[in-house]
């Protein structure tokens, strides 16, 4: 591992805040606390610091076999100015991050999450082999801010214009002025509201920074940390890499079947992955809503159980604000990985109720935010 | 290890997986989509990324539910037309309903 670096945004922020190391970037991991913040993602928006990914410029005549080498998914059909969500495996099959590649025409941006970026760098040179392409580690000279919520996309067009209205879902444009400064803003996003990613020069921090904060008052915005972002992604069902991808053998594991391109080969992790398809996969990921108690939250690893046989184990674990419950993800053995089925899990000495549930957990407020229609003003 | 299922959530394991795949075949074959039934995971999202369905493609999804199991999904209803299994939610509700 690298030395630990500091999100840039550290140097300058003036609201109170806790820290932590995320990718090995010490990033701020909550601000007001957590139920604020959660609050302000749910029903209006929040401002996050995503300084934590990494991000490589790929350019170059072999930058698209180069990429596709690296991904899971098949880049070759992504037009410019559009972007995919898929994964970087090992060799091995397992996941090294989940990562956003985006199509600037003959470049691709690469945005990582899930694994220090030194590892990742390592991984895109081995990539390269002799190929004619050239690699920038933008992760320490790029800044990402993340603008999530029922009403993020208002607050962007109050900032950028009325073409936010019309970003669709991994779009992206560029030359956008937030502050006077020109930003790139990708639509995406882990919470499962609105949500927008925007670029920008590491030296302007500040300057984008403040301007998110003060345009964001009318709207009721608050900066929000790691914390509640993990919280809102596992609400909804977005893979956060630290827990469940760390967990599984493979994406196949974890849903994401559909996400594997079977046409395209010789990317790193293919020959496991593929061997895998073939067989049944012995875990699935699911679901539990914890209906045995309120406020216990089950330990990573905690045993799920029926009639005391063992069929898996929490890998993922919070207090869900919205249901009023804990909830969890298990990884349970494939012919009892569906909905609706009783199990205990383990906690300390109690065994407490849990339930088999659909994804996503919520019922987002964005699904019923119509932008041409509704103002955060007038709700 | 071995393990077994109960015999209860053995049968409540088939029911669903009988509706899950009917309406993964249904889905592959009226939107004549590239995937396999069994390609497509339970919780596989219908928009967005996942399946990357349209709003057009809902108006099919909720006939191709009425056709298949002979349920109204209400346009309006986007909590049941999020991911494979909350399609399966609804229709097993609407079984128990008229059963």
């Amino acid at each position: 591992m690298s030395n630990v670096w500091k999100s840039p945004l550290s140097g300058v922020l003036l609201q109170e805040h806790t820290t932590g190391v995320v990718d090995n970037c010490e990033c701020p991991t909550q601000f007001a606390g957590q139920e604020a913040e959660y609050r302000a993602i749910r029903e209006s928006v929040g401002i996050s610091d995503n300084c934590h990914y990494g991000k490589f410029r790929i350019s170059g005549s072999d930058a698209l076999d180069v990429v596709n080498r690296l991904v899971m998914g098949d880049v070759a059909r992504l037009p410019i100015g559009r972007a995919t969500w898929t994964f970087m495996l090992r060799e091995d099959g397992s996941m090294l991050c989940d990562v956003y590649v985006l199509c600037l025409g003959d470049d691709y941006l690469l945005f990582t999450e899930g694994s220090d970026p030194a590892y990742i760098a390592e991984a895109i040179y081995v990539a390269t082999g002799d190929g004619s392409v050239k690699v920038e580690n933008l992760t320490q000279t790029v800044a990402i801010f993340a603008v999530d919520g029922p009403f993020a996309w208002e607050l962007l067009k109050e900032l950028v214009g009325v073409k936010m209205l019309g970003l669709r879902y991994l779009e992206y444009v560029e030359q956008q002025l937030i502050g006077g400064v020109a930003t790139m803003i990708l639509r995406s996003g882990k919470t499962g509201e609105y949500g927008y990613q925007i670029a920008l020069p590491i030296e302007h921090v500040e300057t984008v920074w403040n301007a998110l904060l003060n345009a964001g008052v009318d709207f009721d915005a608050q900066p929000v940390g790691y914390d509640v972002l993990t919280l809102c992604r596992l609400e909804n069902r977005f893979i956060n890499m630290h827990c469940e991808g760390a967990a599984s053998k493979n994406p196949l594991e974890l849903n994401c079947r559909v996400m594997v391109d079977q046409e395209k080969d010789e990317y790193c992790g293919y020959q496991s992955l593929t061997d895998s398809m073939s067989i049944k996969v012995e875990n699935r990921i699911i679901g539990i809503r914890i209906d045995g108690s309120d406020t216990d939250v089950p330990s990573i690893g905690s045993e799920v159980v029926s009639e005391g046989q063992v069929f898996g184990k929490i890998v993922n674990a919070r207090y869900s604000p919205y249901l009023g419950k804990p909830i969890a993800l298990a990884l349970i053995a494939s012919e009892a990985a569906f909905v609706g089925l009783d199990f205990s899990v383990v906690h300390g000495p109690q065994h407490l109720a849990a339930k088999t549930v659909s994804a996503p957990f919520v019922f987002n407020k964005s699904m019923t935010v119509r932008p041409q229609e509704d103002s955060y003003r007038n709700r | 290890m071995t393990r077994k299922l109960s015999e209860s959530m053995q049968d409540r394991v088939n029911r669903r997986h009988e509706i899950l795949t009917a309406i993964k075949e249904e889905l592959v074959e009226r939107l004549e989509l590239e995937f396999a039934p069994h390609d497509i995971d339970d919780d596989t999202f219908l928009f967005g990324g996942g399946l990357q369905l349209d709003s057009i493609d809902s108006m099919e999804i909720i006939i191709g539910m009425q056709s298949r199991f002979d349920v109204m999904i209400l346009e309006d209803d986007v909590s049941s037309l999020r991911t494979i299994n909350t399609l399966a939610d609804f229709v097993e509700s609407q079984i128990q309903v008229t059963s």
